[in-house]
């Protein structure tokens, strides 16, 4: 470490600051200066120490900024003075919503023979209590009277209008078993009616079955021209096969010729050749 | 994932600073949704004390709303917000006279941690690490801490350390490089087996 500028280059190089062309000037100087290098490894190491220090997390509070008086009261000082306040004044705070609701509420305490009463409303004393039990005893048995006579009334005139409605479906049933004997069946009618029934039958089948016949014979028609167009279909393209096949034939013949005559030339000038040397 | 975009949405959140200098408390409300863990935990890392930083942390962001429609470079918030915080942060180390750190060993129920040494839960032991050098770091000089604090885990370059507090880049570096080796030399010789 030649001199003290090694620290400012040993930061640089530590937190990356450098340009690539500086990096590389400084690597080299570490290789030639073990005591530099010692030193930056030293240093590094400390800086990953640091890494285990992690960013905790926290939750911003209640916004008070624009409140600077809130804010100091934050103080830790005042905190402490004020700290014993809270409950108490929280419990004050309690008991006067308590009370200011029971007094709306009329909500009372009492005790009687009976215990402890709490309530809403006046307490009543035992003796207003039992005046309320003989009351309440003969306003029920009023109110169950009265509902016997109304339903004692209810029912007779429903059991009158059944009475009568009863009398009224007898009546109509035996009217229509009167008529209905006067009705007797004719045999002659009934056999016309059947042979009748059979005829219908009979044209409605004879119907069904055209029907049928003419579908039938459409769709076999329908599916012989279809056959047809496909023989016929795969007649052109056998034909269109064979005529390919023709057409190679022909030139693989004419490059057979050209071969076999290129062949003989060499030949021919070969036999030349020799015949002159 | 949701940090990376957290880190986004704070380095664009211009219009939210533009209308909190218009006294858009809805606005500033959000922006302080953006940077409040950023600075809890500056302020965390600076006293290694959960309520001062929280004071710290509120504070600033009191002060922030009042004085920001002072701010004439949108651009220079973060740095602005660093400055505030750090004020504060040295303000309230005056006013407690440096007293005695213990909180950061204190556990969320009040409890003490158990012993440090021969405990075999990796996370246990992570714990303690970390408390180890969050208390390692509180010892290191005020200078130093800061721009460590500011360097290793508010990501700053040193131009922008330099001129959150008003000195030089080398002056910075000089720093961050003796607070190192201090912090090099606590760590060998705290009780733990940390070989540096």
């Amino acid at each position: 470490m030649e001199n003290q500028d090694f620290k400012k280059e040993l930061l640089d190089y530590l937190y990356d600051e450098m340009t690539s062309g500086e990096r590389t000037a400084f690597e080299v100087k570490m290789e030639q200066d073990q005591a530099l290098r010692k030193e930056y490894e030293a240093l590094k190491q400390v800086k990953s120490q640091l890494g285990e220090l992690h960013d905790k997390d926290v939750m911003e509070p209640f916004p008070v900024w624009s409140n600077p008086a809130a804010a100091n009261r934050r103080n830790v000082k005042n905190r402490k003075e004020i700290i014993w306040l809270r409950p108490v004044t929280a419990v004050a705070a309690s008991l006067l919503i308590l009370m200011f609701v029971g007094y709306l509420t009329n909500f009372s305490v009492s005790i009687t023979s009976q215990g402890w009463h709490v309530g809403y409303g006046a307490i009543a004393t035992d003796k207003e209590i039992k005046n309320r039990g003989d009351e309440i005893k003969e306003l029920v048995a009023q109110s169950i009277e009265q509902n016997n006579k109304l339903l004692l009334a209810k029912i007779g005139a429903s059991d009158s209008s059944f009475q009568s409605r009863f009398a009224a479906l007898e009546n109509n049933v035996a009217k229509e078993l009167a008529s209905n004997k006067a009705k007797a069946v004719d045999a002659n009618d009934l056999k016309n009616f059947l042979a009748e029934l059979e005829t219908k039958n009979s044209e409605m089948w004879k119907g069904y079955l055209k029907l049928t016949s003419i579908q039938q014979q459409e769709y076999f028609k329908t599916m012989l021209t279809q056959f047809n167009d496909y023989m016929q279909e795969q007649r052109n393209e056998d034909l269109t096969r064979i005529q390919n096949n023709l057409v190679e034939l022909k030139e693989t013949q004419t490059i057979q010729k050209q071969e076999t005559d290129q062949v003989l030339t060499n030949l021919l000038a070969t036999i030349n050749y020799r015949s002159n040397k | 994932m949701a940090e990376v975009l957290e880190n986004i949405a704070i380095y664009h959140s211009r219009s939210l600073i533009e209308k909190s200098q218009k006294g858009d408390e809805h606005a500033y409300g959000k922006l302080v949704g953006l940077w409040y863990k950023r600075i809890y935990n500056f302020s965390l890392k600076y006293f290694g004390d959960h309520d001062l930083a929280m004071e710290v942390t509120q504070q600033t962001f009191i002060v922030v709303f009042q004085k920001i429609s002072t701010l004439r470079d949108i651009d220079q918030f973060r740095f602005w917000l660093y400055k505030i915080t750090l004020n504060h942060c040295r303000e309230e180390d005056r006013r407690h006279n440096r007293k005695k750190w213990y909180s950061i060993f204190v556990q969320d129920d009040g409890s003490m941690p158990e012993s440090r040494i021969g405990n075999p839960e990796v996370e246990y032991q992570k714990k303690e690490k970390a408390a180890m050098i969050a208390e390692l770091l509180k010892r290191l000089p005020d200078e130093q801490k800061t721009v460590m604090i500011m360097k290793e885990f508010e990501g700053m370059k040193f131009r922008e350390i330099a001129d959150v507090l008003n000195i030089s880049e080398n002056t910075a570096k000089s720093r961050l490089y003796y607070g190192l080796k201090a912090l090099k030399n606590l760590l060998e010789k705290s009780e733990l087996n940390y070989k540096i």
